[in-house]
């Protein structure tokens, strides 16, 4: 034992990590790998997969079989989902008029606090902090013989025959336009029966769209026809095409990612050394016109320790519009090449427009763009310096960051008692943080465009406000998981034992004393009139909520 | 928030409080050419002008309700109590008061004055002061920070003596260095601005580099960079201290005085009835 011991700590190599080393379902049986095996959809798969990433393997770590019973949902609304799903025994259905409501589905809608409320709140101060009322918080599942709120459908005979729905059965494929663009699901779907489905997580999905060009078609077609008509004409230069000519610019549009999907775990590891995967090179030849669907990328000028970041491009941003009208436009002119690069900031999901594409059908009607190379030139590094900050610390995902002008803040903390004073004495942000210059960015949920902390929640007791658009968590719903404070790069969102009005803290009733954990977060002080207490509390206009895009120019006022 | 905004709207509450001002001047002064008594109501105004400077304070305890931005308040309470100063001296005259009673209210009154501009002046600057260090650390947290600072300097002068089987370091650091890593120190010297810590550190070290091992220098290097992590965690210090305890200063005074205006305020209506 003690030579085992001695020749593993004295060993300075490890097997390589791999990718398969972690599937989809650890307990995956072989009987739900032959069923997966026989069906259709995937014997019908005729391409030659590398021997690195066989078929049976993509099979065996990236699928699983999902039974779900009557009422159960599948894909909630407005949730971050990393899968798709095929469907193999059962129905489905998505209920379009009316929607069903977020409470239904596990989430909530902040509430305007009445008057009377914030009086009692004054007048009964409770100093334990995180007190909730047993009462209000006992799910379900606790109070009667349905499922865990969030996880089914309640009620689901009323809601088939009061809702209109779409049904989709047998061989059905969906969920994969969420799981391959890192978008919020736009239709929630449960089960109207007991249903067994093939779920797919996306790693494994994209190496089979990579390869097999039937599922390729298939998924292409799916997005084609449903969302990305919306998102062309959604793009500053493309929102005035004639029909026939959008017609031309979707058939022809190409789509790629870049980047890892679970980003943010390499992200918290590594920071800033974070690995970034190169989508467009300096002084490459332009060959198309990318739209970023979502994620972000770093723009940057120069190369290796030169590297300059100069803005950051997001959903709706284009790259390579100028090269390209310019080499359309003086086709005499030789060596266009792009004159910065492109690095994606975690996983981007692009669509590349083709420059033949573009040439006939786009340039001929559009005006010329706006140069802004020449003024991006003029810029010094000190200048751009507060971009890369913001850039390499992934700031830029925030929509609501807390940023603090230190030559400012007397460091009073009346924000952060504001704060706990607002949400039952536990203040939801910590005034702590890396400063850069006379800026610093405070522990505090920056409510993300791209919030990888709603990825995996059980119960979807984390959601966007369906009204504000900040990231909001459900406590009643909440299961106490810490699936995303895991996720979280940031460490924004705190687990808290709650209390009863006795300050004892309330456990699980299991009889080994296990605490009742709830995450807790910024709510952007959801239902208070004015907005965040925080920023309102600052004697000296301190502290406020931006989004980066708009900050660089007013930090360098 | 929006500089030019912000500008604005401090601008526009100085100018508000300059106007009335002079309106409440400029009525008392008609009063004086009418041949009344104008203490009455320049005690009135006066009392206006005490009163919005003291519920700032209350703004803070209304964290729930949307009362306004905390730096409205804020402004208004500078400038209603620099207006305040002004309506004492139309009210008092210029002059130092006889009375027990007089000279009570003025000092506590010249006090809150004194504390509220020293405090002023101290918000303006410390927090540039710490900014400077480059580094944000929260106050509560510094005895801990120094605690791990001590420790990690402590491991660094041990780790040299061991590689260079000298004694220098260790000597120079039970006779100079643990007081300087003990707690927090240069207090006054960080609070004014002074070079006199960064001086004294770097004294050190230039004392102990001419004759430490050139093999064990690491060692060296890395209890200056503790020692200059150091200086900005005293900067801090110093600073956020000021700041804290300024407020223990003025806010008693000036429920001390409003105490004494109260009384003040019943003396002159009995006696004057």
């Amino acid at each position: 034992m003690s030579e085992e011991v001695n020749s593993l700590s004295a060993s300075t190599t490890l097997e390589r990590p791999k990718r398969w080393d972690s599937a989809f379902d650890p307990d995956l049986v072989e009987k739900d790998f032959e069923t997966i095996m026989s069906r259709k959809e995937i014997t019908e798969i005729d391409a030659s997969f590398p021997p690195s990433l066989p078929l049976d393997g993509i099979v065996r770590n990236d699928m699983r079989l999902t039974r779900l019973e009557r009422g159960d949902i599948m894909v909630r609304e407005g949730d971050y989902g990393n899968s798709a799903f095929i469907l193999i025994e059962g129905k489905v259905h998505i209920a379009t008029n009316p929607q069903i409501s977020v409470e239904q589905l596990g989430g909530s809608s902040a509430k305007v606090q009445s008057i009377f409320s914030r009086i009692q709140g004054l007048l009964k101060k409770n100093w334990v902090p995180e007190v909730r009322m047993i009462a209000d918080n006992k799910q379900l599942s606790q109070t009667s013989s349905e499922r865990p709120a969030g996880t089914s459908i309640p009620n689901i005979d009323n809601v088939m025959e009061t809702h209109e729905m779409i049904t989709l059965g047998e061989g059905e494929v969906f969920g994969e336009l969420a799981a391959l663009g890192r978008t919020p699901r736009t239709a929630t779907i449960f089960a109207s029966t007991d249903v067994v489905a093939i779920e797919i997580r996306w790693q494994g999905l994209r190496d089979i769209m990579k390869y097999d060009t039937g599922w390729r078609k298939r998924i292409d077609k799916n997005y084609r026809e449903t969302a990305l008509a919306n998102h062309l004409s959604n793009t500053e230069i493309l929102k005035d095409l004639s029909k026939e000519a959008a017609e031309h610019v979707s058939q022809g549009a190409l789509f790629e990612t870049y980047g890892a999907f679970d980003w943010h775990h390499d992200f918290k590891n590594k920071k800033s050394a974070a690995a970034e995967v190169i989508i467009a090179k300096e002084g490459d030849y332009p060959d198309g016109l990318l739209l970023i669907r979502a994620g972000f990328a770093r723009l940057a000028k120069g190369s290796d320790y030169e590297r300059r970041t100069i803005s950051y491009l997001g959903a709706g941003d284009t790259f390579g519009l100028n090269e390209l009208y310019s080499a359309w436009k003086n086709p005499g002119q030789k060596d266009f090449q792009l004159s910065n690069s492109l690095t994606a900031l975690g996983y981007v999901d692009i669509i590349r427009i083709p420059v033949e594409v573009l040439e006939e059908h786009v340039f001929p009607n559009m005006p010329e763009p706006e140069d802004l190379s020449s003024a991006l030139d003029e810029r010094t590094a000190a200048d751009d310096h507060l971009m890369e900050w913001a850039v390499d610390n992934r700031f830029i995902n925030g929509s609501q960051t807390m940023v603090i002008d230190l030559d400012r803040c007397n460091r009073c903390d009346d924000c952060v008692r504001a704060c706990g004073n607002t949400h039952g004495g536990n203040p939801r942000f910590r005034r702590e943080g890396d400063p850069f210059e006379k800026w610093m960015v405070a522990n505090a949920c920056m409510h993300c465009k791209d919030p990888v902390c709603m990825i995996g929640c059980p119960t979807g007791a984390i959601n966007r406000d369906q009204y504000s658009g900040s990231v909001i968590i459900n406590d009643t719903t909440c299961i106490g998981c810490a699936t995303c404070a895991n996720s979280c790069p940031f460490e924004n969102i705190n687990m808290v034992s709650i209390r009863n009005l006795e300050g004892s803290i309330i456990t699980d009733g299991s009889g080994n004393g296990t605490p009742i954990m709830k995450a807790t977060k910024c709510d952007l002080c959801a239902g208070r009139p004015g907005g965040p207490a925080c920023v309102q509390a600052c004697p000296k206009d301190a502290l406020q909520r931006v989004d980066f895009r708009d900050f660089q120019a007013q930090a360098r006022l | 928030m929006n500089e030019q905004a912000r500008k604005k709207r401090i601008i526009f509450i100085a100018m508000f409080f300059l106007l009335a001002l002079l309106g409440a001047w400029w009525w008392i002064q008609q009063q004086s050419l009418e041949l009344v008594d104008t203490v009455w109501t320049s005690g009135w105004v006066l009392l206006a002008s005490i009163f919005l400077p003291s519920i700032f304070n209350l703004r803070k305890r209304l964290a729930a309700f949307n009362v306004g931005k905390a730096s409205t308040w804020y402004a208004i309470h500078v400038v209603s109590g620099f207006v305040a100063i002004f309506f004492y001296i139309l009210h008092a005259g210029f002059k130092i008061p006889t009375g027990a009673y007089e000279i009570l209210l003025f000092t506590l009154f010249a006090l809150v004055s004194v504390t509220g501009i020293a405090g002023y002046v101290v918000q303006a600057i410390l927090p540039r002061r710490m900014t400077e260090t480059g580094e944000e650390i929260v106050y509560e947290k510094i005895p801990e920070e120094i605690y791990e600072i001590r420790n990690s300097a402590k491991s660094a002068m041990l780790a040299y003596t061991e590689s260079s089987g000298s004694n220098l370091l260790s000597k120079h650091y039970d006779s100079a260095l643990r007081w300087f890593f003990e707690q927090p120190r240069f207090y006054i010297n960080h609070v004014l601005g002074g070079a006199k810590a960064p001086a004294w550190v770097r004294s050190q070290f230039e004392a102990i580099r001419r004759f430490a091992s050139p093999d064990s220098m690491e060692h060296v290097d890395e209890i200056e960079r503790l020692a200059l992590h150091k200086l900005n965690v005293d900067t801090h210090f110093a600073c956020q201290d000021v700041m804290k305890r300024w407020l223990l200063v003025h806010l008693p005074l000036a429920v001390a005085f409003l105490v004494t205006v109260v009384w003040h305020i019943i003396l002159v209506h009995v006696y004057a009835s």
